[in-house]
């Protein structure tokens, strides 16, 4: 029975769950980088210390100096391990933003269940605009996002965030000196992830975590190596991706679309890499590797050079225009065209995803060849031997505009984001498409806007979905996207009850 | 952790690595779910990787005469917590306004009791939130950590003196937020 105000004090805040795996891993992996520099600091005597002080402000004094004065922008040659840091909570949601009553619900239904906003962190009043979001449990969500300081000018995806909580409250971490992200963020865990980065602007690395974001490596690659912008790792030792040497765009209005992509591989974490072309006039945007062997490519027959035309997106007998399926059965070493859907291109957003070895699916195009035109939609295929050969399920362009990316926990359950079509009057709802019965029939999720949001989103739209992950086939959590250059981003997820 | 330094950890002197993993083991969970109670569960995984690793690098200042190894690892606790006071009053204003969603999934095991506490949690943390700092840290390390007085002195680097009348105006100050509470039949008595 209780008696007096420690026992209701006891009882208060007394349902506190214990710490999950990742809190495990996190404080393992700082004690360990805390030994790593193991001084006991009594241990040293003290005029030792002083001089270690001393020196250490000397050194630190010296690198500003270099950094300031010197021109140049620092070059890794070999692997850096940065120092353990610790988060910080962003501000929850104003109260009244997410209504109680969206908070929770039963599994498989979407609801909003927080806002990322920057009110109160950053002093710039422009970012960040969240970009691609990785989720490697139910729980546990990364994000990579934008710290520039212009809304209109280019990304930074230099801010790191996470959610242990399944999107309801967010964190920040502070990404390296230097580091800007270069590929959305894979994981093999819940905190073992690696991405592509660049080094100051200029170098091209890979980055890798242990601990969540709370420290990482950073590999240079070798010379001659392009910056990695897609990358999947099936292990902590087994990633693939693609590597972007050249810099060219195949068209000025779709910066999704580039030349030159190369294969790019690694077997030990990152120590060695192998970096392959594929055949000569393909130009593949994006790839899907299920196992360590077998990989599916999707891209644009781009001939001799980069022809890709913006006015004839639509027109897929023109050369640079046609789809091209390729796929791998050694790592990598070779490819093989697959047959690529009849009447079909690549369009502006070619995606391939495989959620196994036999299973694939891919965004393609099909349209009247009038640019711009409303006939022209988003097609997804479906291939059960790996890529090799494909059906079509056309989507409903009454409803559905073009699809940009695709994301499949299941054989037959895929989720498509969308950008909002200027074909459907009045609609300011993000729109995300899912189908349940491998592409037959599509639906489409729309999202209800709560009745009170926050400052700044007042009489906004919730105009799309940008970044959908699903760890598991019941539990996916999206980032909507609102007008440029607002600092909130809504979060919607499909999981059970917190 | 490395077996090269040996420190005191405990009554005697042993080897950091096997016994630092042991006093790990044995009080991480704990340091976990006090800071999870006062900061929220996403922030308390940063500050109970940074009070072990803190511990680690301090390790060999730990004085068993002065105190156990828990009100040592509160008292690191206490001290991370000094930097994340905003969170700490966030969190309750949000209790306060009733507005944070528990961080509790099991429902089942509710008992009357919880649901009464469950309505009182506006006014306790409204009365938690008005507290001192100093106040509050002795209050929860008693309450939440069940540290005694003279593990909390140590902890906080105070005398047991300061410690116990910290306390005593702790839990007074908490009792006139509380206002006419009756602890007996567990209800606020009639106002007149």
């Amino acid at each position: 029975m209780m008696t007096d105000e420690i026992d209701l004090l006891r009882a208060y805040r007394a349902e506190v769950a214990g710490p999950s795996e990742v809190a495990w891993e996190r404080a393992r992996a700082a004690i360990a980088a805390a030994s790593s520099a193991d001084v006991p600091s009594t241990s040293r005597p003290r005029r030792r210390r002083l001089l270690y002080l001393a020196f250490s402000a000397v050194a630190a004094a010296v690198a500003v100096l270099l950094l300031v004065v010197l021109p140049g922008s620092p070059h890794l040659t070999a692997a850096l391990h940065t120092a353990w840091q610790p988060a910080r909570a962003l501000p929850v949601a104003k109260a009244g933003a997410v209504p109680p009553a969206q908070q929770g619900g039963p599994a498989g239904t979407w609801r909003l269940t927080s806002f990322l906003t920057t009110e109160g962190w950053q002093l710039n009043t422009s970012g960040p605009e969240p970009g691609p979001l990785t989720c490697p449990l139910a729980t546990v969500c990364y994000l990579e996002g934008d710290n520039a300081t212009s809304a209109s000018g280019p990304a930074d995806m230099d801010t790191f965030y996470f959610s242990a909580d399944g999107g309801r409250s967010w964190s920040a971490l502070p990404v390296p000196n230097g580091v800007t992200f270069s590929s959305p963020l894979t994981c093999t865990s819940a905190a073992r992830c690696a991405a592509g980065g660049v080094y100051y602007g200029k170098q091209p690395v890979f980055l890798t975590t242990a601990d969540g974001g709370h420290s990482w490596t950073i590999t240079p690659l070798p010379s001659g190596t392009g910056q990695i912008v897609r990358l999947s790792c099936l292990t902590a030792l087994e990633c693939r991706g693609l590597e972007w040497t050249s810099g060219t765009q195949l068209a000025t209005n779709f910066d999704l679309l580039k030349t030159d992509m190369r294969f790019i591989a690694t077997n030990d974490g990152g120590a060695h890499f192998m970096v392959t072309a594929f055949p000569a006039g393909e130009s593949i945007e994006s790839l899907s590797c299920p196992t360590a062997t077998r990989c599916a490519a999707v891209g644009v027959h781009d001939g001799s050079g980069p022809v890709y035309d913006h006015a004839r997106i639509w027109d897929f007998a023109s050369p640079g225009m046609q789809g091209i399926v390729l796929t791998t059965q050694d790592g990598g070493l070779s490819w093989q065209p697959g047959a690529f859907p009849a009447n079909a291109g690549a369009g502006p957003f070619p995606d391939i995803t495989c959620p196994d070895a036999t299973h694939c699916w891919l965004i393609d195009a099909v349209g009247s060849g009038e640019a711009g035109s409303n006939a022209n939609r988003s097609q997804v295929g479906v291939s059960s031997d790996g890529g090799k050969t494909w059906t079509t399920q056309p989507v409903p362009g009454r409803y559905f505009p073009q699809f940009v990316t695709l994301t499949c926990p299941t054989a037959v359950t895929c989720y498509a984001p969308s950008e909002l079509s200027k074909a459907i009057p009045g609609l300011i709802t993000a729109t995300l498409s899912v189908t349940h019965d491998a592409g037959r029939t599509w639906s489409l999720v729309t999202f209800s806007r709560p009745s009170k949001v926050p400052a700044g989103m007042a009489g906004d739209s919730f105009m799309a979905i940008g970044s959908i992950q699903c760890p598991a086939p019941n539990a996916c959590l999206a980032l909507g996207v609102v007008d440029q250059g607002q600092r909130i981003t809504p979060v919607y997820t499909t999981g059970g009850s917190p | 952790v490395d077996g090269e330094q040996t420190a005191v950890v405990g009554d005697a002197r042993i080897d950091a690595a096997a016994d630092f993993e042991a006093a790990f083991r044995q009080h991480f969970v704990l340091v976990y779910r006090f800071l999870s109670r006062r900061v929220g569960q996403a922030l308390a995984e940063d500050l109970a990787a940074d009070v072990f690793a803190t511990a680690y690098r301090r390790r060999s200042t730990y004085d068993p005469a002065r105190g156990s190894l828990r009100s040592w690892l509160y008292g690191i606790a206490t001290n991370v917590l000094r930097d994340h006071r905003r969170a700490e009053q966030r969190l309750l204003e949000l209790d306060s306004r009733g507005d944070r969603v528990t961080e509790s999934t099991d429902f089942s095991a509710r008992s009357d009791e919880r649901v009464i506490v469950e309505a009182l949690v506006p006014t306790l943390a409204s009365a938690l939130a008005k507290l001192s700092a100093d106040q509050r840290d002795v209050l929860l390390l008693f309450a939440w950590a069940e540290l005694s007085h003279e593990e909390i002195a140590a902890a906080m680097g105070i005398s047991r003196g300061t410690a116990r009348s910290r306390l005593s105006r702790a839990r007074a100050a908490l009792r006139v937020q509380l206002g006419r509470f009756d602890f007996d039949l567990w209800l606020f008595e009639e106002q007149g």
